[in-house]
């Protein structure tokens, strides 16, 4: 059982959705303006900034540009573990899987031999530069929050925050705020050791292989499918070749994608009835068959449509699609 | 169904944008189930709930004139009811239960305390929630409770997946050193993280 399965959500009741509904009507829509008398916090704060400016230009640097020593740190993470290093203006957190030293001399290197570091790093004006070395791939920052991930040759760059400079072999690049940068092939598909306990889980089919290296492939196509959904049907039916929870979820998102992105409910529709024969008891099992319902309406086989609602409204009774259901099934709307 | 909930929603978003007052109240009853649950399962039980909803609705209404239909119409309502659910755990962190407070779980519980038993984990478990930093809690809650893929955790706090996954990571982590000196906890969190 899930821990959204044990925490049911409290129905409202009628009666307080029609509170909440004639709060909201009588709520202010305007958009959040500052009016006049309450500007003068904002000229108070430029005032204060601008004096810190000055006394931070006006300080001896010497005390801010001291040269730290210390002993490298050598960081190893076991398999679904993480450990997160703090050196007071970086906070390092490693993922799973992870081997890196971090070394202080004058500069802070963090040399990354494998897995993924996630880093947030104060602006490094008067500071020590920030390094993660990962291979070839040097990635300097100026201050903020990105992570790298290195599985040999392959190096990507992700950035939540900030900008970061990348020197890659093949030439310097700047990764600014919400993008990435892949050095090198794509991660490489290792396979998956066998984890017969794990799988249960996620989608209640057993003795399957599933790994860390299946569910990190299914997370990084996830991440991408919206910007090139083609590509990442195909993957996600290859990763659905599995009979795991991975491969579970994998063909619920493509059944969505072809639903959704590419147009092709028809394909939508083969996906859910696969999912329904292979995966009965998985998770994303309701979800999967509400999607057929709506992939039965785009080809107009209105007929079809009712007839999943009907069996889907006795398979999943209480599931948060049955509004729905009832409304495609003819069924009269709950009071 | 988001396929479903897409049709009729361009008309009713331009309607919004339009000030259509019988348009606000549709997508408020269309959508309002779903923000709902989404701020429950992240907040718990809560004596700001109503408030938090109408606030949610509140900055979907005013942020619709924005909207150009490049995400689905869900997507867009999920990030901004994370954005109020991020905003109030930053400014008004849920009062933390020491746990040693709390009392012991009794030591054999009768077949008929299970739903009794099932509260108290709930209740531990949010008050261990509490004790999290707001980016890790709602990352964790988002994927382990709502059950969202870490992609989409990563869109909706608008971060990498890496990022959500790590902060997932610490949250598990800092749940499971709780977990170790509170037996309910523990027993709640079975099975799942």
């Amino acid at each position: 059982m899930s821990l959204g399965d044990k925490i049911p959500v409290e129905p409202l009741g009628d009666a307080r959705w029609d509170k909440i509904e004639r709060g909201l009507m009588e709520r202010d829509r305007s958009p959040v303006l500052l009016d006049a008398p309450r500007r003068w916090p904002i000229y108070a704060a430029f005032a204060a900034a601008a004096a810190v400016i000055v006394f931070l230009a006006a300080r001896p640097r010497s005390a801010t540009n001291r040269i730290v020593t210390a002993p490298p740190i050598a960081v190893s993470t076991p398999h679904g573990g993480a450990s997160t290093i703090d050196l007071g203006d970086a906070q390092i957190a490693f993922g799973e899987a992870a081997n890196a030293t971090i070394e202080r001399h004058g500069e802070i290197d963090v040399t990354l031999g494998e897995g993924i570091v996630e880093c947030e790093v104060a602006p490094r004006a008067g500071r020590p530069p920030f390094k993660v070395i990962a291979g070839a791939t040097t990635v300097t920052v100026v201050g903020t929050h990105f992570t790298v991930e290195r599985h040999g040759d392959s190096v990507r760059v992700a950035v939540a925050r900030g900008k970061v400079r990348v020197d890659a072999p093949d030439g310097q690049h700047f990764v600014p705020a919400g993008e990435s940068l892949q050095v090198g092939p794509p991660p490489p598909a290792p396979p998956a050791p066998p984890v017969p306990s794990a799988s249960v889980r996620d989608g209640g089919v057993a003795d399957a292989p599933k790994g860390p290296s299946r569910g990190k492939q299914l997370s990084v196509i996830e991440g991408e499918q919206h910007d090139d959904p083609r590509s990442a049907y195909g993957r996600l039916l290859e990763l659905a070749k599995g009979e795991d929870a991975v491969g579970a979820r994998a063909l619920y998102d493509a059944e969505t994608l072809a639903n959704g992105a590419l147009k092709k409910p028809d394909a939508a529709i083969l996906a859910s009835k696969e999912y329904e024969r292979r995966f009965p008891d998985g998770k994303d099992a309701a979800p999967a068959f509400a999607v057929r319902i709506e992939a039965y309406l785009q080809t107009g086989d209105r007929a079809a449509a009712q007839s999943a609602a009907e069996v889907f409204l006795k398979k999943y009774p209480t599931d948060e699609h049955v509004g729905r259901a009832r409304e495609v099934a003819g069924w009269p709307r709950k009071p | 169904l988001p396929e479903a909930v897409q049709e009729g929603d361009p008309e009713l978003v331009s309607r919004v944008v339009r000030g259509d007052r019988s348009a606000e109240r549709e997508l408020f009853r269309r959508h309002r189930g779903k923000v709902h649950a989404t701020l429950y399962r992240v907040l718990g039980s809560n004596r700001d709930m109503d408030d938090l909803i109408q606030d949610a609705f509140v900055e979907i209404f005013r942020s619709l004139a924005r909207f150009r239909g490049e995400a689905k119409l869900t997507t867009w309502i999920d990030r901004i009811t994370v954005r109020v659910a991020y905003a109030y755990l930053s400014r008004r962190r849920a009062p933390t239960v020491p746990l040693e407070i709390m009392g012991d779980a009794p030591a054999e519980s009768a077949p008929d305390d299970d739903r009794v038993h099932a509260r108290e984990g709930v209740r531990r478990f949010y008050a261990a929630l509490a004790s999290l930093g707001a980016n890790a809690r709602l990352a964790f809650a988002l994927h382990a409770i709502d059950g969202r893929p870490i992609a989409e955790v990563g869109r909706l706090m608008g971060t990498t997946a890496l990022t959500a996954k790590l902060r997932i990571w610490r949250a598990r982590r800092e749940l499971a050193r709780l977990a170790a000196g509170d037996p309910v906890l523990a027993g709640f969190l079975t099975e799942d993280s």
